[in-house]
């Protein structure tokens, strides 16, 4: 019993962490219709701004995390992003693959192609004891994070002038800006609230792996898009889910399969949207096609 | 395989031998260097062959799949495991299946049956894959190169894990690359110009005009998946008979955006340009390399050792590339397309006597009393408004029937309904006696159903004469026949002259006749034309009208017409049904409706009703 | 206040717009009838932004507006009701409203309350559970509260039952009681004919016919181009 307790917080906090790359994900997807790319980057770079300050004080290191997480992904979307941003969706897909190379290879040629260890604070490695539980700290940091990120988003998006702005953006840009929203204030807004969530990501897993390396990002960000995807596009509330059921099933996978298959987590956790994008195409939450194939 | 009929000969043999002529220099100047610099050329050829493999599927489906360099890893595997000696294989990988452990196979033979294996993986997964919608093909062949990354350096026994495989035969030489780029050339343009390489291209232009003469998307986009599979397959298994040795890592993210990149730069809509695009990155990317390990520039500065650059500087040539120049060097054009070699027409596209087609794609309907194209109490409600109310309507075999009403009186919709565009909440359709409603639009199609668009919809980037000849492959003539059909229609709706070129530069009239007449190389029983005489001058608007009643008589099919133009409804049509607010208000002879103080009322208003009356 | 001089107006190489001269002053309600594809809608959406003017000029009092972005030019007090409505379904009504208010305005708020006291009532709704007249409602509510100087409506009564398009022709004619200058862009001629002092007829991308309510009533032109030659 307390195995299956242990394991279901395990799980939680995985989908967790998930769920706060897939909400990352989906905030550039519905202000744009783009599949960032380089949001796996986006994870990384702040990652190594802990590397970089190891040190400092963690509070000053984690402060130039989200920093440097906020403004790589507002300095991309400047540069990289806005004159592609009326291109069809392969050639903004293309683009941000391309930000994601070169962000990877500046890394790598800057600092180093192979990993570098990162110490996480002392209480952070720790458990605390609840009731006949041992919870690493970690996992309840993890989940605390979640729910206040989700409560903040929540509460930004819907009480807030610039939430607002956002989600009718998201609806019909265009009707929108007929009304007054500033079109490139409210990417460069989605932007940067996708690179605080992305750089809060990268300092969990630098605490949770103890390591970064240039390729870290490239696995976050395919559990994002597959969550998205399986949440159904274009939805936060799908994001979460879909995050929330990849965490979960890839915790599960690793608590309860056999010795032999267990390298082979990850084929199975990827392998599972397909299965889902083939019974229901538009995703878990997706609106079903009722609406005209035109 | 030269695109008789559609291009010029000398188009076609400039579009073939130019990209091999490319590949035999380069291999030429290979062969003619150092040692080193023959290995570097000679896999740089070997990953052409993958980049038009990419080509195959990327190009003409517009559709980016991330996954392809799976399949050449596993082309390498398969390959490299079917050449190692029997006794590096033990070692290595002890628990491979003994048939395949044992096998010391040449590098042909390997090649060709990593190829075939690979591609049974391909239409297996693929068959899933091509099923997500358009959006999600990107993701899910992601996942499937990250599934098969875990596969191949997780499952030691048998693939020999993260470190890989060592002691391939090195049997790759500059001869056999440059062979099998020049196979892989003419497979990917031999694709391209075929029926099915042109169905697929239409769904890349637009999916819905596609789906409309015919075009499944999943079914196209496996084949061309497929294809693209095996050769990104061969493409693996030469370049690890080159190397010597190959790890998971060979193929992955590095080596996917590195291709991705010479696909891009070059144009992936044309194998010149995955040709061209894959030697200039690849020269590129050697300069970056030597900077890398530290060099003086004009011997002012040092560069100091920096590993990565040469991926960062692809990275911004990518970026610059997509920002700048979209469709990359090339322009998505062959070689045969650039400059004078286009001007040519078709035969039996010059103007000839008005004869009718003594063969058609599809026979004439036998009249009897279940003919015609029925709606029967169609109903369909759509955000919240009621836009369908039982609506009835009848086309018969040979008559032109005008549909006319007001902005928003459901006409478009219900010509969504009847080509299979929307499903109607209640009511039927039936085609011929048999009950239709709800099939999908390229059965539709198929069953005899064409029609054209409000916006036209045109096939861009192909040219006239092919975006007619499409039509007709999407009921699935053969490229030869499609040709004709092609040549024949076009011939009528006096289009000849622009026969070459591209579709997507025609004037507003002649992009609504393009529409007309790629419906109408279906060979359709029941035409739905959508506003064809939008934007046609006085005089276009006659001729359309010629066109249409020539189009009649000598196809025998049944014309309904959603038109605003009065004088065109007026001219053609034997019978004329008004709508308005999703019902029918009239239903006669031209001059009755028009007559009728109902209908007036329902264009203009109680005030000119009566006008019209007096 | 509102000057068109020789707009061409094109989509992909296909001119939708040829040479539409058109001048709107303070105070005044004018009219944009015409059949389906006569380039209605590409005209307001040439005044708002969204579409790119290939030749001619606009301006607003004085100020030209080619190349500024819409929501530059819905700052400078233009406000357009498109066609569809086109409200934010899957916010509130109160979220819509809120959304156009500039500022605090909870005054104007009031005030539009006051005047469609439907609002009031579904106010915290999602808009897309509206009535198709109560989403014309919001949408007009919407583009009063910005305190538009020029106020455009396009189709207005477009697929809405007759009942409901005497309620939103009343609340036009109590704004143009205000002084509310508008543009009014319909397909249904006769009843916008009839409510604006002045209107253009406008045609295969051409204006066909244009004066006071008086003169088009008795202009067989306008019959014309929506009926062909027949008549």
């Amino acid at each position: 019993m307390t195995d299956l307790a242990q394991s279901l917080i395990d799980a939680l906090a995985l989908g967790g962490l998930y769920a706060l790359i897939a909400v990352g994900v989906t905030l550039i997807y519905t202000v744009m219709g783009m599949m960032n790319f380089a949001q796996g980057e986006f994870i990384m770079l702040p990652a190594y701004a802990l590397y970089v300050l190891a040190g400092l004080p963690f509070a000053v290191a984690v402060g130039a995390a989200l920093v440097t997480g906020i403004g790589i992904a507002v300095l991309a979307e400047r540069v990289a992003f806005r004159p592609v941003r009326n291109a069809d969706l392969s050639a903004q897909l293309v683009t941000s693959l391309a930000v994601a190379t070169i962000l990877q290879n500046v890394v790598s040629a800057s600092v180093d192609a192979r990993a570098q260890s990162v110490a996480a604070p002392a209480l952070v490695s720790e458990s605390t004891q609840i009731g006949s539980l041992s919870v690493p700290n970690l996992e309840i940091l993890t989940l605390a994070l979640t729910l206040a990120v989700l409560f903040g988003l929540g509460w930004l998006l819907y009480r807030t002038r610039i939430g607002l702005e956002m989600r009718a953006a998201a609806e019909n840009f265009e009707m929108a800006r007929l009304l007054g929203v500033r079109a490139n204030r409210v990417i460069a807004i989605a932007f940067a609230i996708s690179g605080a969530l992305a750089a809060m990501v990268g300092v969990l897993i630098v605490m949770q792996t103890g390591q970064v390396s240039p390729t870290m990002g490239l696995t976050p960000v395919l559990v994002g898009f597959i969550a998205v995807v399986i949440g159904g596009f274009g939805r936060i509330s799908g994001a979460v889910v879909g995050g929330l059921v990849l965490g979960a099933l890839s915790s599960l996978l690793g608590t309860y399969l056999p010795d032999g298959l267990v390298p082979f987590r990850d084929a199975f956790v990827f392998s599972l949207p397909v299965a889902i994008l083939i019974v229901r195409p538009q995703g878990l939450l997706g609106s079903a096609a009722g609406e005209a194939r035109i | 395989m030269s695109g008789r009929g559609l291009r010029s000969p000398a188009s076609a043999a400039a579009s073939l031998l130019v990209p091999l002529a490319l590949v035999a220099t380069t291999a030429a100047l290979g062969a003619g260097g150092t040692p080193a610099f023959e290995d570097t050329v000679t896999l740089i050829l070997c990953n052409l062959v993958i980049v038009l493999g990419l080509q195959v599927f990327i190009g003409n489906s517009g559709v980016y799949s991330f996954g392809q360099l799976g399949f050449a890893a596993g082309g390498a595997y398969l390959a490299a495991l079917l050449t190692i000696p029997a006794i590096f294989t033990i070692l290595q990988t002890p628990e491979l299946p003994k048939l395949i452990a044992d096998a010391e196979l040449g590098p042909l033979l390997s090649t060709l049956i990593a190829a075939a294996a690979t591609g049974v993986l391909a239409a297996s997964v693929g068959w899933p894959l091509m099923r997500t919608s358009t959006l999600a093909i990107p993701i899910s062949t992601f996942a499937f190169l990250i599934v098969v990354y875990n596969v191949l350096a997780n499952w030691d026994p048998v693939t020999g894990g993260s470190s890989g495989l060592v002691s391939i035969p090195t049997t790759t030489g500059i001869g056999s690359a440059a062979l099998w780029s020049g196979v892989a050339v003419v497979v990917a343009l031999a694709f391209k110009r075929s029926a099915a390489g042109y169905r697929l291209q239409a769904t890349r232009e637009d999916e819905v005009a596609a789906r409309s003469i015919g075009i499944g998307l999943m079914r196209e986009r496996l084949l061309a998946f497929t294809i693209s599979a095996m050769l990104c397959a061969v493409g693996g298994a030469l370049a690890v008979h080159q190397s010597g040795t190959l790890s998971p890592k060979t193929f992955y993210f590095a080596a996917s955006v590195t291709t991705i990149t010479m696909l891009v730069v070059g144009g992936a809509r044309s194998v010149f340009g995955a040709v061209v695009g894959t030697l200039a990155v690849a020269t590129v990317n050697e300069l970056l390399r030597n900077l890398e390990e530290g060099a003086s520039v004009l011997g002012l500065f040092s560069i100091g050792d920096t590993p990565g650059l040469a991926a960062i500087g692809l990275g911004l040539i990518l970026l610059v590339t997509m920002v700048v120049l979209p469709d990359g060097l090339s322009g998505g054009r062959e070689a045969g397309e650039i400059g004078p070699l286009r001007r040519w027409l078709p035969p039996g596209l010059l103007p000839t006597p008005a004869a009718a087609m003594a063969e058609r794609a599809r026979p004439l309907p036998v009249t009897g009393s279940t003919t015609g194209l029925r709606a029967e109490g169609i109903s369909l409600a759509f955000t919240g408004l009621q836009v369908l109310r039982g609506l009835d309507l009848e086309l018969h075999p040979g008559e032109a029937l005008g549909l006319i009403g007001p902005n928003g009186a459901g006409k478009t919709t219900l010509v969504n309904v009847l080509s299979g565009f929307q499903s109607p909440d209640s009511g039927r359709v039936l085609l011929d006696g048999v009950e239709v409603t709800g099939l999908s639009p390229e059965r539709l199609a198929r069953a005899g159903i064409g029609r054209t668009f409000q916006a036209a919809l045109p096939f861009a980037g192909l040219t006239v004469v092919e975006s007619v000849a499409v039509g007709a492959m999407g009921v699935g003539a053969g490229r030869r026949r499609a040709v004709e059909i092609a040549a024949e229609v076009l011939g009528r709706l006096r289009l000849g002259e622009e026969a070459q070129r591209p579709g997507g530069l025609q004037p507003p009239g002649n992009q609504r006749l393009l529409g007309i007449a790629r419906a109408l190389a279906t060979g359709p029983r029941y035409l739905l034309l959508d506003e064809p005489a939008a934007g046609l001058n006085d005089e276009e608007c006659g001729e359309l009208v010629a066109i249409l009643r020539g189009v009649i008589e000598d196809f025998g099919c049944g014309v309904l017409l959603i038109e605003h133009d009065m004088n065109v409804v007026m001219d053609l049509c034997s019978r004329v049904q008004v709508l308005d607010g999703g019902e029918t208000v009239a239903v006669g002879t031209p001059e009755e409706v028009q007559a009728d103080p109902a209908v007036v009322e329902a264009y203009l208003g109680t005030s000119y009703a009566a006008g019209a009356h007096a | 206040m509102l000057k068109l001089r020789g707009l061409t107006v094109a989509y992909g190489g296909v001119e939708v717009l040829h040479g539409v001269e058109m001048s709107l002053d303070e105070g005044e309600v004018v009219g944009v009838v015409g059949p389906n594809g006569a380039g209605k809608t590409s005209l307001l959406r040439a005044i708002c932004g969204l579409a790119l003017a290939k030749a001619g000029e606009i301006s607003f009092g004085g100020r030209p507006l080619r190349g500024l972005e819409p929501e530059e030019i819905a700052r400078l007090g233009i406000a357009l009701v498109p066609e569809g409505r086109q409200i934010f379904g899957t916010l509130t009504v109160g979220e819509n409203l809120r959304l156009a208010a500039p500022g605090d305005g909870s005054e104007a708020m009031e005030g539009v309350l006051e005047r469609l006291p439907i609002l009031r009532e579904r106010f915290g709704q999602r808009a897309d559970r509206l009535s198709g007249g109560e989403q014309q409602q919001l949408a007009i509510a919407r583009a009063l509260l910005r305190r538009p100087r020029l106020l455009i409506l396009d189709e207005p009564s477009l697929g809405l039952a007759p009942k409901t398009i005497d309620v939103v022709y009343g609340l036009l004619e109590e704004l143009r009681a205000e002084g509310t200058t508008m543009l009014l862009v319909e397909q249904n001629a006769a009843r916008t004919i009839d409510f604006c002092e002045r209107s253009l007829v406008l045609a295969g991308g051409r204006v066909r016919a244009s004066g006071r309510r008086e003169e088009l009533q008795r202009d067989p032109e306008v019959l014309r181009a929506y009926m062909g030659r027949q008549l």
